[in-house]
């Protein structure tokens, strides 16, 4: 177990003592000399992760604003929308500094617009809520912990949410041969850098809950470099042709989950959606009304009409021409 | 992709409670290409392996643990109980092995059309989508108790939740479908049951990847993300009671050579059992380098009159293939809408 | 939430044949998403997307309607990843390529059906091993794992 605060020599002499008696060469992290641990001759990340920003809300500085909303009275104001008016505060979007290089995500001008209109329609394109599989860079950055489970040649994630992993392969691989929402992952190390290639991308995964979003040409570069024992600082680099018009880069730390007993707990997608993604397909409506003290809620569902039925995503590469 | 077999080995692992496998190449095991696929880290002492067939040490992480990583595929089709003809035989012979493999080999299955329609609708698709795996020696996956079946204490318990549905209600909801596209994934512990025709993982294949402290075994399931099993190793306390997961909560430690997960606190138990009581422990063993065993004892006093256990040979496949594969099930869900949508249409066909 | 027990399945379960078995696949009951009495069959059906997803692939393909208009439709098939271990990838089918489809009409009449029986149009099933080894340890069975 890491310990991060100082405790004298003693505790430190005696985790020497069973690392050596174990034939294993990482040292426990003690007192003042808050190196990182190593693993093999390089940085050991194993252990239980998560990032603390508000990057999964939205990668760009950015203030408080309704997760749906709607105009309000005075100039210029804005309400909680329906769907989320009884939450109060927690229906509000928070405010938070970004984590965008420059700010800026540079949007071809088709992208743009359909950006836009994903954050409009957030509630019901973005595939967070859906319990999708979010991808990455988003799962790193997911306000949900993570373990990383480091070997010798290979290297998983696994991730809270939807209780998803994607592995990390060190050693010589054949292509891959289909795609990925967590696109596939091969790595070397750069000094105490694992430099991590992302390919083989769906079309269907977002950046955030603000429709930042890219096609299936997206090309990830990950850079994780540990600043201490219980931090590792975080780098991306997006690039895709389709979508915007050149590559930019997020940073942000990464923390250890000091926290005892901390561990990734189930995330049970399917039973989780179910009403909200297939509500409208059953043969009775099951989810009605709500009353509470200051107003009641009425819901009816509606089948989308034709094919759209089947939408279960928008796709995130450019719109075909018309023929 | 070249994959060479090699006889397999008549070594007995300690814990093995059935005797000596096979002597005779009519069991099949994956070779490891050892050296070829990997590219060891820099400043890592290269791990004990050999090319299969001349190993005699299971190979080691520089750590020292039995080295449990790679992708594992099940090497043989074994039914989980004894057929009523192979009572009291816990082999078959290499002839009875070579015929139903034969036999496997020019049945064209799901090829072979039906002349009524629903028939033919019901078994779609061409046989492509379906793997026949070779047959296995051992008669049943069960080893203990040695007549080869679950040791059910009778009445069986009816499980409390099942709710007949009728036929002609079961596209009211999504919950009540026949067989369950839902994509809740597979029971714990993903057994290889069903092999005769296994389109998906469910225990027929699975990649670990380990670190000093975790195993990480990721099933290729249904289940959200995939059925990610994070088993750490060491004594830490199982959470409480009450906490229940979908995989279970897992704990390891190293017997020797073989690693011992024990897992309570199911959100389900396993054929029938009660989640309160039901527990699993499975001991995998680093065989040689081209093969794992994973044994599981199940045990539950309110179900099982007495803990019951499975053997399941595992075959290592080449590290530079890609052998397993996504289980976005949720994602791709279409289905499920077909289904629904197509029973709301009809219905309102039938007011008209 | 805890998966029922549908008595009902009985009655679907004496619809399988000979030679399946009682489970034909754990996604899909077909006969509740398509529809017997609408079969199709695209002797000329042209693809233009291939999706090697779970739990079900999807080739789409063009096809041209009785009245010589071209439709789009999508394909119904199995799950990719047994596919995938013996060395087919997401593109071994191209677009472009023609193939014939044989199946049946979703019950919700939309331009979906279940790839019954899909075949190039020389009679060669699709999705042959395209290396003649079929993934480790399963039974090679030839014109249907590997290609003779």
């Amino acid at each position: 177990m890491r310990f991060g605060s100082s405790h004298g020599a003693a505790p430190a002499l005696v985790a020497v003592g069973l690392c050596l008696a174990f034939g294993y060469t990482t040292v426990p992290a003690f007192g003042a000399d808050d190196a990182p641990p190593r693993l093999g001759g390089k940085p050991d990340f194993n252990g239980i992760w998560e990032a603390n920003n508000t990057a999964n809300w939205d990668l760009q500085t950015h203030e408080s604003r309704p997760m749906v909303g709607q105009p309000g009275i005075a100039p210029n104001s804005v309400v909680l929308g329906a769907p989320v008016v009884a939450l109060g505060s927690l229906g509000w979007v928070p405010a938070g500094v970004g984590v965008v290089e420059g700010d800026d995500i540079p949007y071809q001008p088709w992208a743009a617009a359909r950006r836009k209109e994903n954050q409009e329609h957030w509630i019901e394109r973005d595939p967070e809520i859906k319990c999708f599989q979010p991808g990455i860079p988003r799962a790193i950055y997911m306000p949900h912990p993570f373990q990383i489970i480091q070997g010798t040649d290979k290297i998983r994630m696994v991730f809270e949410y939807d209780n998803v992993q994607r592995t990390i392969y060190l050693g010589r691989m054949d292509p891959y041969p289909n795609v990925l929402f967590m696109g596939y992952s091969t790595a070397k190390w750069e000094g105490d850098t694992l430099v991590v290639d992302v390919s083989n991308f769906t079309d269907a995964t977002w950046f955030d809950r603000s429709g930042n979003f890219h096609s299936d040409a997206l090309h990830v570069t990950e850079r994780y470099t540990p600043l201490g024992a219980n931090v590792i600082r975080y780098e991306a680099t997006i690039e895709d042709p389709q979508v915007f018009t050149r590559p930019w880069k997020i940073s942000m730390p990464l923390y250890r989950r000091l926290d005892k007993g901390a561990q990734l707990m189930d995330f049970r997608c399917v039973e989780m959606v179910e009403e909200t993604m297939l509500g409208h397909l059953r043969k009775e409506q099951l989810v009605k009304h709500w009353s509470g003290e200051t107003m009641d809620v009425d819901i009816t569902r509606k089948i989308p009409p034709g094919e759209a039925v089947y939408d279960r995503y928008v796709s995130g590469n450019p719109p075909t021409p018309a023929k | 992709m070249p994959l060479t077999t090699v006889t397999p080995r008549a070594a007995i692992r300690p814990l093995s409670t059935i005797g000596p496998l096979a002597r005779t190449g009519a069991a099949f095991f994956l070779a490891l290409a050892a050296m070829s696929g990997q590219t060891p880290a820099p400043g890592k002492a290269a791990p004990a392996k050999t090319v299969a067939g001349k190993a005699k040490v299971s190979p080691k992480m520089p750590w020292g643990d039995p080295d449990l990583q790679g992708t594992w595929l099940i090497t043989a089709d074994v039914p989980l109980e004894r057929a009523p003809e192979n009572a009291g035989k816990a082999f078959l012979t290499d002839e009875e092995v070579a015929a139903a493999n034969a036999k496997k080999s020019i049945d064209p299955g799901r090829n072979v059309r039906a002349a009524e329609a629903s028939q033919d609708l019901a078994s779609a698709y061409n046989a492509v989508f379906f793997s026949i795996l070779r047959t296995g020696k051992r008669t049943s996956m069960i080893t203990d108790p040695p007549d080869g079946h679950v040791p059910f204490l009778l009445p069986r318990r009816s499980d409390p939740a099942a709710t007949p549905v009728s036929a002609a209600r079961q596209n009211d909801n999504p919950e009540t479908i026949a067989q369950n596209p839902r994509c809740l994934g597979a029971p714990m512990p993903f057994l290889p049951i069903n092999n005769t025709y296994f389109t998906q993982g469910k225990g027929t294949v699975f990649q670990i990847v380990q670190s000093p402290r975790a195993v990480g075994i990721y099933m290729e399931d249904d289940h959200s993300g995939g059925g990610n099993r994070v088993i750490p190793i060491g004594n830490s306390p199982h959470p409480p009671a009450n906490i229940r997961f979908f995989l279970g909560d897992s704990r390891a430690h190293w017997e020797g050579s073989t690693l011992v997960v024990e897992t309570t606190n199911f959100a389900e138990g396993f054929m029938g059992s009660d989640p309160a009581t039901y527990k699993m422990t499975e001991r995998f063993t680093r065989v040689d380098a081209g093969n794992l065993k994973r044994e599981i004892t199940f045990e539950d006093p309110k179900t099982w009159s007495r803990p019951w256990t499975v053997a399941i040979d595992m075959g290592k496949t080449d590290d530079s293939k890609h052998m397993i594969f996504d289980s976005a099930c949720h994602e791709g869900n279409v289905g499920i809408i077909g289904v629904l949508n197509g029973a709301r249409r009809q219905e309102q066909a039938a007011k008209k | 939430m805890k998966n029922k027990l549908i008595a009902g399945t009985a009655a679907l379960a004496g619809l399988t044949l000979l030679m399946q078995p009682a489970r034909l696949d754990a996604h899909h009951a077909f006969a509740a998403e398509f529809d017997e009495k609408k079969p199709v069959k695209f002797e000329d059906a042209v693809v233009t997307k291939v999706a090697l997803i779970n739990p079900h692939s999807w080739i789409y393909v063009d096809v041209k309607n009785a009245d010589g208009k071209t439709e789009n439709w999508a394909i119904e098939a199995g799950s990719p990843n047994v596919l995938l271990r013996r060395g087919i990838t997401k593109d071994t089918i191209k677009v472009g390529d023609r193939i014939v489809v044989d199946g049946y009409q979703s019950k919700d009449g939309s331009r979906r059906a279940n790839g019954r029986d899909m075949r190039l149009p020389n009679g060669t099933q699709l999705f042959l091993g395209t290396s003649g080894d079929a993934a480790p340890n399963e039974v090679q069975r030839p014109g249907i794992d590997t290609k003779n």
